[in-house]
């Protein structure tokens, strides 16, 4: 029900806010819906795999580099843009992967962290590309038909691609390869004494997350038309983290659901006070506590709608 | 001996200056009920744990089916046909009962990387998995979350996840752990039906139980094998007597 409900107010959102002849609305639920897309990928290892990866920003800022960079060296076809975010991201995905999915908990989590940072200060220090300060893309990813330049066009491109993703995620953590990757969440060593070679299996999770991650990416730097060192910060992978814990670990919804809510909290909050962490950070530890799936567990009536 | 579905040769395995295992020698033919007991801490476990392949031994070598395994890891172990069942049940508490042995049969039955059909689905894995949970009486849980088990059914979908894929030898560490009077006899009867069928190395601290179902009886005191014969030769034997039975 919950999961409806907030389809069908993202899907109004643009005729909404062109009625009320507030513009604003629309670029603000867009980022919404990209960082729901980002959470979503998270999701996916975290949620389902028990991976608790601190550095999935990184991806972000690989989609929006894939942007700024080829739009400065005069590429602007978006199809080209996005290929070479899914081949980076994945390249490095595998290489990070192969390093951090040694170890699980809190040496997983400082590897990832680790990597991330590695990357965030590479961006600084490409000078050319904007160093600190990132860079401006003034041309948008070109996609043919699909005119990102029009926000109605833009909002429901991006809202048909959260709906692919929410479906591909249901299909893939209910196929053989999500029953091994939520296995091994809950007994790895069962795992393995069962016969599965766990380590490839959550190799191929990660990568399958990282490279859906970069798509935010790619979206993002179009929507702000910049790329920055700030998109790989760690505070952002932090955040991610805080969407999919807020909204229900492990749902399918529930980081759809945390963006949503936390975006709308800080916008409402930072009306009201500059300190918005006050009223914030306990909200987001009274969720953690209070309900074991986030937002989504408190809606749930029956246990098949908390999965 | 050519013979031996298993033999291990010269097992060392230390913790630090614990010798949980010391030169242990030991051969299980195919077919037949090999208990192993022994005094708490007398590195049963360790030692089952080093077939499976849990465990590195420090020295020695395990061969199973002619082939020297000692180095082989865990999964391929699994794959070659040597299945572990858990002291402390090791199942998947988020998923239902079928969902537990589903995913054993899923683990022998080629690649995992099948990223779109349900796997809940498929009769490939279901048909084996319901056969196996009848088997060991849990035909009325097939949808029961694990998590809402007992302990006892949990025992018992411990024994389906191993005896699913009709392994070639089952390790069995202490399947009647925690078990109540008339569930253990329901799990002895069952092992005793799969008796000449499935080879299986059974840790029991259950002395009725071992002496109704084993061929053959190990004795590990202090990682050691004190002695090894038919149940009649270890009930007579007085250095059993004197170190484990205790009377």
């Amino acid at each position: 029900m919950l999961a409806f409900a907030i389809l069908i107010i993202l899907s109004s959102v643009p005729v909404v806010s062109t009625l009320m002849g507030q513009p604003f609305y629309m670029t603000f639920f867009l980022r919404i819906m990209i960082y729901a897309l980002a959470a979503l990928s998270l999701n996916l290892i975290l949620g389902y795999g028990g991976l608790v990866g601190f550095g999935h920003a990184l991806y972000i800022g690989i989609g929006a580099y894939s942007v700024g960079i080829l739009v400065s060296l005069g590429v602007t076809n978006g199809w080209i843009h996005l290929s070479a975010a899914v081949i980076f991201s994945l390249a490095v995905a595998l290489f990070t992967g192969a390093i951090s999915l040694r170890v699980t908990g809190i040496p997983f989590i400082m590897i990832t962290l680790a990597f991330a940072q590695m990357f965030f200060f590479l961006a600084i220090s490409l000078r050319q590309f904007g160093g600190d300060e990132g860079m401006t893309i003034p041309v948008l990813s070109n996609f043919g038909l699909v005119d990102l330049g029009r926000k109605s066009v833009f909002y429901y491109a991006v809202f048909s691609i959260l709906l692919f993703y929410l479906y591909c995620s249901w299909r893939l953590i209910n196929s053989r390869f999500g029953m091994v990757l939520r296995g091994s969440k809950g007994n790895d060593r069962r795992m393995n004494a069962l016969g599965f070679p766990t380590f490839r299996y959550r190799l191929a999770a990660y990568s399958i997350s990282a490279v859906m991650c970069s798509l935010a990416g790619v979206l993002l730097a179009n929507l702000t038309g910049f790329a920055s060192p700030d998109y790989m910060a760690w505070s952002l992978s932090g955040e991610l983290i805080v969407m999919v814990v807020l909204g229900g670990i492990g749902t399918l919804m529930g980081p759809v659901v945390g963006a949503m809510a936390l975006m709308l909290l800080e916008e409402a909050l930072s009306l009201c006070t500059d300190h918005r962490m006050i009223v914030l950070g306990p909200m987001i530890v009274f969720t953690a506590i209070i309900a074991k799936r986030g937002i989504v567990g408190l809606f749930a009536t029956s246990e098949g709608e908390r999965r | 001996m050519s013979g031996d579905i298993l033999s291990v040769r010269g097992l060392f395995k230390s913790f630090g200056s614990l010798m949980a295992t010391f030169n242990l020698n030991m051969n299980v033919r195919p077919g037949e009920i090999h208990a192993i007991i022994g005094p708490n801490g007398a590195g049963k476990t360790t030692f089952i744990s080093q077939l499976a392949g849990e465990l590195k031994p420090d020295s020695g070598s395990i061969i199973f089916e002619g082939r020297d395994i000692t180095a082989m890891p865990i999964y391929k172990r699994a794959r070659a046909g040597l299945a572990r069942s858990y002291q402390i049940s090791s199942v998947f508490l988020e998923f239902t009962a079928l969902m537990n042995v589903a995913l054993a049969v899923q683990a022998q039955g080629g690649h995992s990387f099948r990223f779109w059909e349900a796997a809940a689905a498929s009769n490939e894995l279901n048909g084996p998995a319901k056969d196996a949970l009848i088997a060991v009486g849990l035909e009325e849980h097939f949808d029961t979350p694990v998590s809402r088990m007992g302990h006892g059914e949990r025992r018992q979908l411990e024994l389906a996840m191993v005896i699913v894929n009709k392994p070639k030898l089952l390790l069995l560490d202490e399947p009647m752990a925690g078990m109540s009077p008339k569930e253990n006899q329901a799990m002895t009867t069952l092992l005793a039906s799969m008796k000449g069928k499935t080879t299986m190395v059974l840790i029991e601290h259950d002395m009725e139980a071992v002496f109704a179902l084993a061929d053959r009886i190990s004795v590990l005191v202090y990682g050691a094998m004190i002695a090894c014969g038919t149940p009649d030769e270890i009930r007579a034997n007085k250095d059993v007597r004197a170190a484990y039975l205790g009377d």
